[in-house]
């Protein structure tokens, strides 16, 4: 009776801990689609922009957004490869 | 001095009534028990609910009926609507509540105070209530002993149970045994003079006793015992009625303003129910026969009676008032105008509010919000510029080419008068709660004091920032005079920025991931500007002095806007929102923005 009840407590703490693994992924999976939208919304505002000074910040914007993505890419990379 | 008078004037009066009569003595001591069982019950109550009145109270904000129920169960449960107050003033004070949402509650609470005369009427003086009142000291003393902070107000709230049983107890004996040798009915008085005379006795017994409840107990007691008429008793509601605003009043006196303002409400609804109450009494009374009638009161159960007049006076008087609440609120407000000195004191933080932890919070957020708007005020004083302009859609350029010339500002004067007294409250503040908690919001209060860390470094650097600044605008240089315009500008648009951040709060997708451009920005001006400014050094148009004195303006200008920004970080963003913590992870290191902007062909 105590090892069931030690075996199913072993199996609840090793599922929580999938389960916020998997929320983890989720998360940053959802924060990088709302990235990935931001960014073209920015890149379509480039496009149509005609003030030079006002390009130079959206091209600095869209950098750091693509800087950000690459580092929530590699986050969900190393997360996957870890499991 | 008057006070201590008063005091001593009241043991000696109370010391001759004991020698006296000792019937008189069980009658004080029944209130005196009464009273201390209310004192527990509160105290129960606070420890025993935590926080979760506090969050009943945030999810009963969003309608007036909400508002009302939630008024009348809680005063119900504490019998006493001072606790409530306390809160009510506490959210009003942090901006969860407005005005006429607590002058909601409040009269809510009123009408639970009616409860109080029910639960006597009805249950204490039909059975032998202290037979109740010893099994609940013995369970409540036994709970009060034990270890667990629930456990302990589980107890204080049955010992009070059985403190107000005991006391009602006392009363009723006391007054039974009264009708022996002295026999007050027949100082009974009828007519408009006998309302006036008792309803003024009313009043001065309950703000005596500092409790409207008591006070009532007391009256059912000694109409149950006959010893005042039926008509008498009523003209006596009346008068708790109006005497326990003076206790409210009594005690905003050291409250801020928002206190004395809800404090206000309570006396204009209570001047008001009992005038209306005054005035059509023969109304009330005929009303209170056919209530009586319908719901099977017998016609000679005047305590019963008396209750459904306490409780139909309210009724009336919520029913005529409500409709002008806001009108009410409104007046209040200019009627009640906070007269403060001219040091900028905090606006937001209660002591009250160090007892419920989610509201100590808020208020310590918005008080941070209160001293950043101070901040930026100075900060736009040193620049020459103002918030008219700034907060604008004019273009920033235009702005700063429209003021030219820095006048004097005593920064160090705008420091003590809008920056430090706050401060030193919010540090203060967050002192004490933190003492207080073990709990997850001390994390959130270390994070807000960090913020408030950056606010004052951010004025440091304003204040090394300002001495060339002002030299700059008399200079003849008018490359010199450039550059310092830029760096004018780049800090009022780093204000406009936050200033959007500030609004938008609740809205802004990925708030942190945002705030990375900002920093990127500042790195990108501050590479930028050194650059422009070795090469000003180079061609001969500034020189070394001026160049180095600029170098480290630049630096301090960095300052003020990487430190405004992280405050932003923790004071602007909504920490529940779901993202919040994939952000945090997400967001780049000072090290990867610098390679950013190293990187970045645009910024050459």
């Amino acid at each position: 009776m105590n090892k069931i009840k030690l075996l199913s407590k072993l199996q609840t703490f090793f599922d929580s801990d999938k389960a916020s693994t998997e929320a983890r992924v989720k998360g940053i999976e959802t924060v990088l689609i709302k990235l990935k939208a931001k960014q073209d919304k920015t890149r379509k505002k480039l496009v149509q922009c005609a003030n030079d000074d006002y390009k130079k910040v959206l091209s600095l914007e869209i950098e750091v957004m693509n800087a950000q993505i690459e580092k929530a890419e590699n986050f969900l990379k190393d997360i996957i490869d870890d499991n | 001095m008057i006070r201590n008078s008063i005091l001593f004037l009241t043991v000696l009066l109370l010391s001759y009534g004991f020698w006296l009569s000792s019937n008189f003595k069980d009658i004080v001591a029944g209130v005196s028990i009464f009273l201390f069982g209310m004192i527990l019950l509160q105290q129960g109550f606070k420890s025993f609910t935590g926080g979760m009145l506090e969050k009943v109270l945030k999810a009963a904000t969003n309608s007036l009926t909400k508002r009302l129920c939630f008024g009348v169960v809680t005063t119900m449960m504490m019998q006493s609507s001072s606790l409530l107050s306390v809160l009510v003033i506490s959210f009003i004070s942090a901006g969860l509540l407005d005005l006429a949402a607590g002058i909601g509650i409040i009269f809510g609470a009123n009408l639970g105070t009616t409860t109080g005369a029910w639960l006597v009427a009805a249950f204490g003086l039909k059975v032998k209530i202290s037979a109740y009142a010893m099994p609940m000291l013995v369970f409540g003393v036994l709970f009060q002993i034990q270890k667990s902070r629930n456990l302990q107000g589980l107890g204080s709230i049955l010992l009070g149970v059985g403190f107000l049983f005991l006391g009602i107890h006392y009363m009723k004996e006391g007054f039974d045994a009264f009708k022996d040798t002295i026999t007050l009915s027949d100082y009974a008085m009828t007519g408009v003079y006998g309302l006036l005379v008792f309803a003024t006795l009313g009043v001065v017994m309950t703000v005596v006793i500092q409790s409207s409840g008591a006070a009532m107990v007391l009256i059912i007691t000694a109409l149950a015992a006959g010893q005042i008429s039926y008509e008498n008793s009523l003209a006596l509601a009346i008068g708790t009625n109006i005497g326990t605003t003076m206790t409210a009043i009594l005690g905003s006196l050291s409250a801020d303003i928002r206190g004395k303002r809800l404090a206000g409400a309570h006396l204009v609804f209570n001047l008001f129910t009992s005038m209306v109450a005054i005035l059509f009494i023969d109304q009330f009374i005929y009303s209170v026969d056919w209530v009586c009638k319908m719901v099977d009161i017998a016609d000679d159960d005047y305590t019963l009676k008396l209750a459904t007049f306490h409780t139909l006076f309210n009724v009336v008087g919520i029913i005529i008032m409500l409709p002008f609440i806001n009108l009410l609120a409104r007046t209040l407000e200019r009627v009640l105008i906070d007269k403060a000195g001219a040091v900028d004191k905090p606006k937001f933080l209660m002591d009250s509010a160090l007892e419920y932890p989610d509201t100590a919070v808020e208020a310590v957020r918005q008080e941070t919000v209160h001293l950043y708007d101070n901040v930026v005020h100075i900060i736009l004083k040193t620049i020459g510029l103002h918030r008219r302009d700034v907060f604008t859609n004019q273009s920033l350029t235009d702005i700063v080419k429209h003021y030219p010339k820095l006048p004097g500002y005593d920064l160090d004067d705008a420091y003590l008068t809008h920056f430090k007294g706050i401060y030193s409250a919010i540090i203060e503040f967050i002192s004490q709660a933190r003492f207080t908690w073990e709990m997850e919001q001390s994390g959130r209060l270390y994070w807000l004091r960090e913020a408030n860390l950056k606010l004052a470094e951010a004025l440091k650097g304003a204040k090394h920032l300002q001495k060339n600044l002002q030299k700059s605008s008399l200079s003849h240089n008018v490359y010199l005079k450039q550059e310092y315009d830029t760096v004018r500008y780049q800090i009022a648009a780093l204000l406009r920025d936050l200033e959007l951040a500030k609004s938008e709060e609740n809205i802004s997708e990925l708030p942190l991931l945002s705030q990375d451009m900002l920093k990127v920005q500042l790195k990108d001006q501050n590479k930028k500007m050194m650059e422009n400014i070795e090469i000003l050094i180079r061609e001969r148009k500034i020189s070394a002095e001026m160049g180095t004195s600029l170098m480290n303006d630049s630096a301090y200008v960095y300052d003020i806007q990487s430190n405004l920004i992280s405050m932003a970080g923790t004071v602007f963003v909504n920490h529940e929102i779901e993202s919040i913590g994939v952000e945090r992870e997400i967001m780049l290191t000072d090290q990867e923005l610098s390679e950013l902007v190293q990187s970045n062909p645009e910024s050459e």
